[in-house]
């Protein structure tokens, strides 16, 4: 299966992160924040107009702009 | 004795305080210093400390409470100073002598970054493990095996309570006593390796770099400016970006190898530290299932908004009220005490005890927004707020947490811009600090009344006068979104911090922060923008009150008494008049003694000679006056009018006579001579300048302190064209139809 945008994730489905694209500001932030590659993120919910997204990673509930959240590539964790 | 007399001369230590924002920082840093407290400037940075001091059994010691950030990474000013304090690079700040990292218990591995990072510059370290209670409950931790694989005390705490305080306390001698250094990360050898040549490289240009500041220049994602290393921005780049190549080449990205890496190193530092029971479920969620519905969180929204605004627009109007009534009762006691000193009279009761109250005014309104913002933000509600409105700003360049800065500059600006502290983004705080004044504040109110309730209502009646008054508060939002736009291009180049905004869990408000934030916001207003506030109203005082000649009352006497004769008054009885000071003709030479001297003052001079410019925009002498009078704050344009047009200072905009005197006043000179002055198309002119017009040197006065001289200065420039063009095409456009 191919790695897919984060923000293509259905609400409440985790996936496994894959790639980050390191030379965008955000992910060098997220990072930071310790959004990592190999970690399992949950995509809790849109903001009620559609923007921004709401994820959770180990506990820790952030949220971020859609198109910025496309920088993340991730892999859906099946059968949870 | 002896021990009294040692300690005093020994050095009080220094102490900073670093952490991720929401790690129970500020709560600790309360705990730990009470109120004595002193909010800290650098000089070109708008960030603040604040450094308080507290007392050990044997020792004092300053404390520092650095801004919250997740990383020493500098993608804003926040993490800058926290990287230049404990650097020592800020100007009159030594290195600190003893680092408390507080980390969220709730997320340790996360937190330890920071910590980690810290630890590369040998400072000793105290860890502070925040939120124990809550983190303890559900997670047991092997406390000693970290404190033996990190090599730094490590206390748990719970600041609120004062738990571990103590324990802090003597952690925190012990590590300065013994140099405890947390355990560095062995880098990856490649990147050692890059970090040496840089680091040698730039001693061959003679300067010495620590490794802590050798990480920053590799890794940040630009190359940060420290003040003291004297080689040439451009061939410094281009040392960094010939090593930063390296980076890439050894298999690193640059800009993320540092947290890759520190999180190589740490988790293996955590294995048999951390055993979680069940998962815990953030409590935060299922209460976010209403306070961000996709209906129910808007409602939530728009009540606590709607609430916030009620209470700075209309509870501190009995605070105002009492500032006010003060203030004239003190008036009136040095008015009567130095009456026979007329000049030092004004000087005291017009210029200074004026212009004390001038930002005294603003505290109830500053404070009661900040008890509602360290509300907003100690729950954990703010992130919340943005969440939910950001998508309705980021397109301009604002983001979701510039609603309640503009939202309070509907009641006042000064409070607003001071608020927009919380947003991170320095080109969004920027953006919304530009375009906050154009938010029709309270004092804008008197004015619209005034002409509205002289002008339009007795022709069009009510319904269109409320009309008029919704549009012209409406008009300031409209205008404000091109200019957003405009300013979000002028920006572009600057760095954007980008949107991330952590969620974190729901707090109950701890009370000693959100008391100590405003007595501290309050305290800063006064000493920033306070004495420039002073300073202004002394001016226009100056400008209003000379020059003094000395025949100018007795002109006015004897032009008096020539038309009393000429309607067919009896001189003697004039005379007689003016001898008891109750009499109607007293009052009435002393309007008119009042008007005289404004009228040949040094502002109306000027206001003469420009009037040519505002004539374009139907103004006269008196309206030009009248609004360059009200430049330093706006509201006493109605008293100020008052006073032109010789019926004392005392109106206010529900006075009769004044709007009998709008409703028959004419042109005294010119080609409209004898035409009426206040005709419908002026009203308007009038209503769009003052929507529109940086008329308020409080306003001026923060945004120069808040962000620089030079933004007041463009503040000033843009929104007075703005108003002149916009009353311009108003007075011209209407002019068609009336």
């Amino acid at each position: 299966m191919k790695p897919q945008c984060l923000s293509k994730l259905q609400k409440g489905e985790i996936a496994r992160i894959v790639t980050m694209d390191q030379d965008a500001p955000v992910c060098q932030r997220l990072m930071n924040f310790g959004v990592l590659p190999d970690k399992q993120i949950r995509y809790i919910k849109p903001a009620p107009m559609g923007d921004p997204l709401e994820f959770e990673v180990e506990g820790r509930a952030f949220s971020v702009r859609k198109t910025d959240a496309c920088r993340i590539k991730v892999l859906p964790i099946n059968g949870l | 004795m002896e021990d009294v007399d040692s300690r005093a001369f020994e050095k009080p230590l220094q102490l900073a305080l670093a952490g991720n924002p929401n790690s129970g920082k500020t709560t600790l840093f309360n705990a730990l210093t009470g109120l004595r407290q002193r909010i800290g400037n650098y000089p070109g940075v708008t960030v603040t400390t604040t450094t308080g001091s507290m007392f050990f059994d044997q020792k004092s010691a300053y404390i520092t409470d650095l801004p919250g950030t997740y990383s020493l990474a500098a993608s804003s000013l926040d993490e800058k100073v926290v990287h230049d304090y404990i650097n020592g690079n800020l100007p009159h700040v030594s290195k600190p002598d003893v680092l408390v990292c507080v980390i969220d218990a709730t997320h340790l591995s996360k937190n330890l970054f920071l910590a980690s990072q810290l630890a590369e510059h040998h400072i000793p370290m105290v860890i502070a493990l925040s939120f124990w209670d809550s983190a303890s409950k559900h997670t047991h931790f092997e406390l000693g095996l970290l404190t033996q694989r990190l090599g730094v005390p490590i206390v748990p705490i719970n600041a609120a309570k004062g738990e571990g305080i103590a324990e802090l306390k003597s952690a925190i001698l012990d590590a300065h006593a013994n140099s405890k250094t947390m355990t560095r990360i062995l880098w990856d050898a490649k990147i050692q390796e890059v970090m040496d040549a840089f680091k040698k490289e730039v001693e061959q240009k003679g300067e010495r770099l620590s490794d802590a500041e050798v990480q920053r220049y590799l890794f940040d994602s630009y190359v940060p400016s420290l003040h003291r290393v004297k080689i040439d921005p451009v061939e410094l780049k281009k040392i960094v970006d010939f090593h930063r190549a390296k980076i890439r080449q050894g298999g690193f990205h640059p800009h993320t190898a540092e947290a890759v890496l520190h999180s190589h190193h740490l988790n293996p530092l955590l294995i048999g530290v951390v055993s979680s029971g069940k998962t815990r479920t953030r409590r935060a969620e299922s209460i976010d299932k209403i306070l961000t519905h996709r209906f129910w969180g808007f409602a939530a929204f728009v009540l606590f908004m709607y609430l916030i605004f009620q209470s700075v627009y209309s509870w501190s109007s009995p605070f105002m009220d009492g500032i006010d009534f003060v203030k004239g009762f003190l008036q009136g006691q040095a008015s009567e005490a130095l009456a026979s000193f007329p000049q030092l009279q004004s000087l005291v009761t017009d210029g200074i005890i004026e212009g004390v109250g001038a930002f005294l005014i603003f505290l109830p309104q500053i404070l009661i927004l900040f008890f509602f913002i360290s509300l907003l933000e100690e729950t954990g509600y703010m992130a919340r707020a943005a969440f939910l409105m950001d998508r309705l700003f980021s397109w301009s360049g604002l983001n979701g947490k510039s609603f309640v800065p503009l939202l309070s500059s509907f009641a006042c600006a000064v409070p607003g811009i001071l608020s927009t502290r919380t947003i991170e983004d320095q080109k969004s705080r920027i953006i919304t600090i530009m375009i906050a004044p154009l938010m029709s504040c309270s004092a804008r109110l008197p004015v619209y009344v005034l002409l509205i309730g002289a002008l339009i209502e007795p022709r069009y009646g009510s319904f269109v006068a409320g009309l008029t008054l919704f549009a012209i508060h409406l008009l300031g939002v409209i205008v404000a979104l091109p200019v957003a736009l405009i300013l979000r291009f002028f920006l572009k180049s600057k760095q954007s911090k980008p949107f991330l905004i952590e969620m974190p869990e729901y707090q109950i408000p701890n009370i000693r922060n959100v008391s100590s934030r405003m007595w501290n916001e309050a305290k800063e207003f006064i000493v920033r923008a306070g004495t420039i506030i002073f300073a202004i109203t002394i001016l226009v005082w100056a400008a209003l009150y000379y020059p003094r000649p000395a025949d100018l009352e007795e002109k006015v006497k004897q032009e008096m008494h020539a038309s009393y004769i000429e309607e067919g008054g009896n001189g003697g009885e004039f005379f007689q008049a003016l001898e008891d000071e109750e009499s109607d003709i007293s009052a009435a030479l002393g309007q008119k003694i009042d008007s005289a001297y404004i009228n040949q003052s040094y502002l109306s001079r000027f206001g003469k000679a420009v009037q040519p410019v505002f004539d374009l925009a139907g103004f006269d002498w008196r309206i030009t006056v009248g609004i360059l009078a009200s430049f330093p704050a706006r509201e006493v344009i109605v008293s100020t009018l008052g006073v032109i047009f010789s019926l004392g200072g005392e109106v206010d905009e529900g006075s009769h006579s004044l709007r009998e005197a709008i409703n028959h006043s004419v042109w005294t000179q010119g080609s409209k001579m004898g035409q009426p002055l206040f005709t419908i198309p002026v009203a308007f002119s009038i209503m769009v300048f003052f929507a529109l017009c940086q008329q308020c040197g409080s306003t001026l006065a923060v945004i120069r302190s808040e962000i620089s001289t030079k933004w007041a200065v463009w503040s000033f420039v843009y929104m007075t064209l703005l108003a002149w063009v916009g009353s311009v095409a108003t007075y011209q456009f209407l002019n068609l139809f009336f």
